[in-house]
């Protein structure tokens, strides 16, 4: 069940879902220009901070235990902007980025307990932008701001500025109780009986 | 009480953002990337010299000296949650 724009307002009210900083103003009023709530979901930002992949001579190996976030960072260019300096997203060019606002789906409130979904907004689309095209889930109990990859599929180059409007978070109720992710065992030789 | 796990830190993708290697109980390595507010470090890491440091986590079960415990974010290779050896575990009173 999406939760409605109220549901929204109702569940950050109760600490059931964290927006940090809150998204506002809540509703339109005359005179103002922008409210990040449609009718089902919120918009969400974009930080200042990006990160660009390196290209090179080395391809990424996700089977290497514990170099795979080492690797990754290593090859990768941190750019922080700004209002003078926003970013030109060029045709065919990927770059990682997050939100500006930090996500929390607590799991101490529940249940019912709430997941959240990340898409990109439509006027982005339009501009062959693709803000985020894998991994939408945001799982109950998730806490930090969200990581999106964006990628410029379109033929012009595309300004990205901070804290402007990048995403649309869907927020989702689950139904019935969970456990903290026991698939994740299936990789792992976990002692017998511990689970 | 904040509980935490030893690792090692380097520099992540973003300013902010941190890399972060650890060892499940039976050696194998974990990798995940992790913010500054769920790390606990003494100096600042560099892409050369990656520090010693712990990241927050929350306890699960116990059996003998094996412990499952929840990371603050996923790993790469064995999802949030993973077996650790309890002496891997340290404790700090919060104030």
């Amino acid at each position: 069940m999406i939760l409605s724009n109220l549901e929204i307002q109702k569940a950050l009210d109760e600490g059931r879902l964290v927006i940090d900083p809150e998204p506002s103003p809540r509703e339109l009023k005359p005179g103002v220009k922008y409210c990040p709530y449609d009718t089902t979901a919120v918009d969400l930002k974009l930080h200042n901070q990006i990160s660009i992949p390196k290209g090179g001579t080395f391809a990424y190996d996700l089977t290497k235990s514990g170099s795979v976030s080492d690797f990754l960072a290593r090859n990768s260019m941190k750019l922080v902007l700004t209002k003078e300096q926003p970013f030109p997203l060029e045709p065919k060019q990927f770059i990682l980025a997050k939100t500006f606002e930090r996500i929390g789906l607590p799991t101490d409130k529940g249940p019912p307990y709430l997941a959240g979904r990340i898409e990109g907004k439509s006027s982005r689309s339009r501009c062959g932008v693709l803000v985020h095209f894998t991994a939408p889930t945001v799982h109950a109990g998730w806490n930090g701001p969200l990581t999106l990859e964006i990628i410029n599929l379109g033929p012009t180059t595309f300004i990205l500025r901070p804290e402007m409007p990048i995403a649309q978070l869907i927020i989702e109720e689950v139904q019935g109780q969970l456990i903290q992710n026991p698939s994740q065992f299936q990789n792992q030789s976990t002692p017998e009986g511990l689970t | 009480m904040e509980i935490w796990l030893d690792c090692t830190i380097s520099p992540g993708q973003f300013t902010g953002e941190y890399a972060v290697r650890g060892n499940l109980f039976d050696g194998t390595e974990f990798s995940m990337f992790a913010e500054k507010e769920d790390l606990n470090f003494q100096s600042e890491p560099t892409e050369d010299n990656p520090v010693v440091g712990l990241i927050r986590i929350v306890p699960g079960p116990q059996k003998d000296d094996l412990l499952l415990v929840r990371l603050p974010q996923p790993t790469f290779e064995n999802g949030q949650t993973i077996t650790v050896k309890a002496n891997q575990i340290r404790e700090k009173i919060c104030k």
